[in-house]
């Protein structure tokens, strides 16, 4: 995507916004009505962590540019940093202990 | 409380009493007092939804999609105040109940919203930002302290520039908003997500201003994103409930 192309894009914003703007924009936003009041039957906190989690880890992220959520510090402890993460040996390991 | 009958309402904004809604929408207005709840009934089984599939034709989609357009047609015809994504009330006495609870907030609220719409503005970086911390010299405590202090350096600098764009926008944009709530959370590489809100009489002003001040950030390196308008989602916060305003 070049510069041109975002910036076009969003200046003129069209219509329909994509998915992953309409769930930015709702998802987590809104009067909160009390529980004594509601019918849970969508529980939206655990529906909207399940997305997240599912968003951060599935790599759908990038391909649906919904990458926003992956370095959220209510979400994260730490930064998502693709190759970093340690290796783990142990399964290798034991498949290699001789007899 | 358990949901056993097969409908409830979806409650989608709350508004003044003398709103009108568009025939459209499948929705309807509950009024009660100075206030009225924009619901429509639905089976509850419809809530159901695999968070799994996030594809257009989905349940999630589905379900958003209607929320955000309910809204939004609301909000053509009046200030709301949009409820939190999933809201359901089992019948109407109890979206009797809600609107009661919030008298006297939501119509200080809607009296401060008035014809204004939601616009965001999020700030990227699109050079490559800090340079990742080199190999630590270990072979000397001074090449090492020198190294370490660089990356603390750089991690300061990223800081102070996100911090500088975010005070340059704000400054541009000031006279044109009422209101200004910065989002939690970023991606890589996003250095400000701002919702502000703004007149609708301001509206081509402040889109214009973004247009200048993007093409002036494009030359150090900063992409600027507007998406909008938008129903108020990020102004609907009543007092007395956590919301993400920023100091």
């Amino acid at each position: 995507m070049t510069v041109q192309t975002n910036q076009a894009r969003g200046l003129r914003p069209q219509q329909p916004d994509s998915l992953a703007d309409v769930l930015e924009r709702v998802l987590d936003k809104g009067i909160v009505i009390a529980g004594d009041i509601v019918v849970n039957v969508l529980d939206i906190e655990l529906l909207t962590l399940k997305i997240r989690l599912f968003v951060a880890s599935a790599q759908t992220a990038q391909e649906m540019g919904m990458d926003w959520w992956t370095r959220d510090p209510f979400f994260t402890s730490r930064p998502v940093e693709d190759g970093a993460r340690p290796e783990l040996g142990s399964q290798d390991g034991k498949r290699e202990v001789p007899r | 409380m358990t949901a056993i009958g097969l409908t409830g309402l979806y409650a989608y904004a709350i508004a003044r009493a003398d709103l009108e809604l568009p025939g459209d929408t499948g929705a309807r207005v509950l009024r009660h007092g100075a206030l009225a709840l924009v619901v429509k009934e639905v089976p509850l089984a419809d809530l159901q939804v695999d968070e799994r599939d996030l594809s257009e034709d989905g349940a999630l989609a589905r379900l958003v999609r209607e929320h955000d357009a309910v809204a939004r047609a609301a909000a053509e015809r009046g200030p709301v105040l949009p409820l939190r994504f999933g809201t359901v009330v089992p019948d109407e006495a109890a979206a009797q109940r809600l609107l009661d609870s919030r008298q006297v907030d939501a119509a200080r609220r809607l009296d401060a919203i008035g014809s204004a719409r939601e616009w965001g503005v999020k700030v990227l970086r699109t050079d490559d930002g800090p340079p990742a911390a080199a190999e630590a010299d270990r072979s000397s405590g001074v090449a090492y302290l020198a190294q370490r202090r660089a990356a603390l350096q750089a991690a300061e600098d990223a800081s102070r520039r996100a911090q500088h764009v975010a005070e340059t926008v704000d400054a541009a944009v000031e006279r044109w908003v009422s209101d200004a709530v910065r989002r939690r959370g970023g991606g890589q590489g996003l250095l400000l997500d701002v919702a502000y809100l703004v007149p609708r009489d301001d509206e081509t002003s402040f889109v214009a201003e973004i247009d200048r001040l993007a093409a002036d950030l494009a030359e150090a390196g900063v992409r600027l994103e507007i998406s909008g308008p938008w129903p108020p989602y990020s102004f609907a916060a009543l007092e007395g409930e956590p919301d993400e305003r920023g100091p």
